[in-house]
């Protein structure tokens, strides 16, 4: 007689792999430098009659300084020192079209995973690392610049950079955002240098603090690693960046919930509005997200950019 | 009466078979929108042995530095210059020097030297850095971008002859430091040697984006 083995039953009574109830996410760069202290905020431009909001940059809290006059004479009127930088909002956006089959067959309770519920709060997540992508994209514009091209970021150029900026008066809070592969060519160059220099690695409170992309702290500056990082000199290096605050800051806008319009997910505590679009004849539900938001450099001397190797 | 069907003779022609839209190749790289090379007179890189420039970019996506809803850099642009920016044409370059791709999420904007393939199901970004240096030397030779000021190079090669002088005061007790001296050394003696020859020859008039 025939033994009942697996075979027998494969594709009948057995399948030949179940869906585990816990899906792991890919890996992904998922470092956000949303709302982080160092890049200003300026609020929102919702109801404020336009898109473009204009920073005053002012010359005053000791820009002007004293001069001595003499004895009996006039002195004469300092006028101000005064630029502006203007942040625009624009919208940037997601999209997940769900057919209600695939609905139906998520595993995943309550929506999550590859769900309704679990889109919209992956496209939170894409909407902070847009942001981050936008800020790592203000490197490329910046008009000091250490480095060299073609050879490895070491402890020197680090270095560089924190004098550059300190010539400039900056504070001396300062923050890092480098490309991964800069971070990997600093602590190697780390290995081999000589003095007092410390590196102080990142804690597990640190990062739930200051998010996924903290590396730690060298020589006072606070490191943060994101591969959105743009590259430089036609993809043979990556420009990363060194700023204090002021350098840069961002606005952003929510549009008002619109009556009568289909479903709509306001994720607590962000800007981000998602929305659920029906196509009832494609039994298809579009989760589409939207973020209004602008980043922009404020002040281009509280910056600069540091040039590495690929 | 029997029907007749002509015939032709047996021409057919066939056409080369392209591929269902769903199964386009498109670069899985994150999209990016088109930009320009700019240059600022601080921005000096020595390349071998000679300075060049090292560009910048400006993006043009909505959101960032200006750039408004519909892409429009404008604003942008008054703003770059007023630092000293140079923006560059994408037309100094015959063909124009940023190129699209068809991405998975949209176009991605790469420069003329940068080629992506895959590579083991990894997407790999060659660089052709020999041609984009021929490109910039050629912008500072057109006179698209004028020969720096003095005091720019003098800044750069300061901040390596501080690196050579450290590295000399720890070579006696640090052999890390006493192995990489004579390169940093080298290296210094090209930038002084590169800033001589680059003031040799007469200055080309500037020429910038209209």
């Amino acid at each position: 007689m025939a033994n009942i083995d697996f075979a027998a039953l494969s594709g009948n009574a057995r399948i030949s792999a179940v869906l585990h109830q816990m899906i792991q996410t890919k890996l992904a760069d998922k470092a956000s430098l949303w709302r982080h202290p160092a890049i200003s905020y300026f609020g929102t431009l919702s109801g404020s009659g336009s898109t473009a909001l204009q920073v005053p940059v002012v010359g005053l809290g000791g820009t002007d300084v004293m001069a001595s006059v003499a004895d009996g004479i006039g002195v004469a009127n300092t006028s101000i020192t005064a630029s502006a930088a203007t942040i625009t909002i624009a919208r940037q956006a997601l999209r997940y079209d769900l057919t209600d089959l695939a609905k139906l067959s998520n595993p995943i309770a309550g929506g999550m995973g590859v769900g309704i519920e679990g889109l919209a709060e992956s496209i939170v997540t894409g909407a902070e690392m847009r942001f981050t992508s936008m800020v790592c994209n203000l490197a490329s514009g910046i008009s000091t610049s250490v480095g060299s091209t073609g050879v490895d970021l070491s402890v020197a150029t680090f270095y560089s950079a924190i004098y550059a900026l300190q010539l400039t008066a900056n504070d001396p809070t300062f923050m890092a955002v480098l490309h991964p592969q800069q971070i990997n060519d600093l602590m190697n160059s780390l290995r081999s240098e000589a003095g007092p220099g410390q590196y102080l690695a990142a804690s597990q409170e640190q990062v739930q603090a200051k998010g996924p992309g903290y590396r730690g702290s060298l020589f006072g500056v606070d490191l943060f690693t994101s591969t959105k990082i743009p590259t430089a000199n036609a993809g043979a290096d990556y420009a990363g960046m060194m700023f204090s605050k002021g350098f840069c800051g961002y606005a952003d806008g929510t549009p008002a919930p619109v009556q009568g319009a289909g479903g709509l997910i306001l994720p607590a505590g962000t800007p981000i509005v998602v929305e659920l679009e029906r196509d009832a004849s494609a039994a298809l539900t579009k989760i589409v997200g939207s973020y209004y938001v602008g980043v922009a450099e404020i002040e281009d001397a509280r910056a600069v950019q540091i040039i590495s190797d690929f | 009466m029997a029907a007749t069907f002509g015939t032709g003779g047996g021409n057919f022609s066939g056409t080369a078979a392209t591929r269902p839209a769903a199964m386009r190749d498109l670069l899985p790289m994150p999209s990016s929108g088109p930009w320009w090379f700019m240059h600022h007179p601080a921005r000096w890189l020595l390349v071998g042995d000679e300075w060049l420039p090292a560009l910048g970019k400006m993006v043009a996506e909505p959101g960032i530095n200006r750039v408004d809803k519909d892409g429009n850099t404008d604003l942008v642009e008054v703003g770059k210059r007023k630092q000293g920016w140079t923006i560059i044409p994408w037309e100094v370059e015959p063909g124009g020097y940023c190129i699209a791709w068809d991405g998975q999420n949209g176009k991605v904007h790469l420069s003329k030297w940068e080629t992506p393939n895959m590579i083991a199901g990894q997407v790999r970004v060659k660089s052709d850095e020999a041609a984009y240096w021929d490109f910039c030397r050629r912008l500072v030779a057109e006179g698209h971008i004028s020969l720096p000021d003095a005091q720019f190079i003098d800044v750069i090669i300061e901040r390596q002859a501080q690196h050579v002088e450290t590295l000399r005061s720890s070579a006696p007790t640090h052999p890390a430091s006493a192995l990489v001296l004579p390169a940093e050394e080298a290296k210094l003696a090209k930038m002084e040697a590169a800033k001589e020859r680059l003031y040799a020859n007469e200055p080309a008039p500037k020429r910038g984006r209209k």
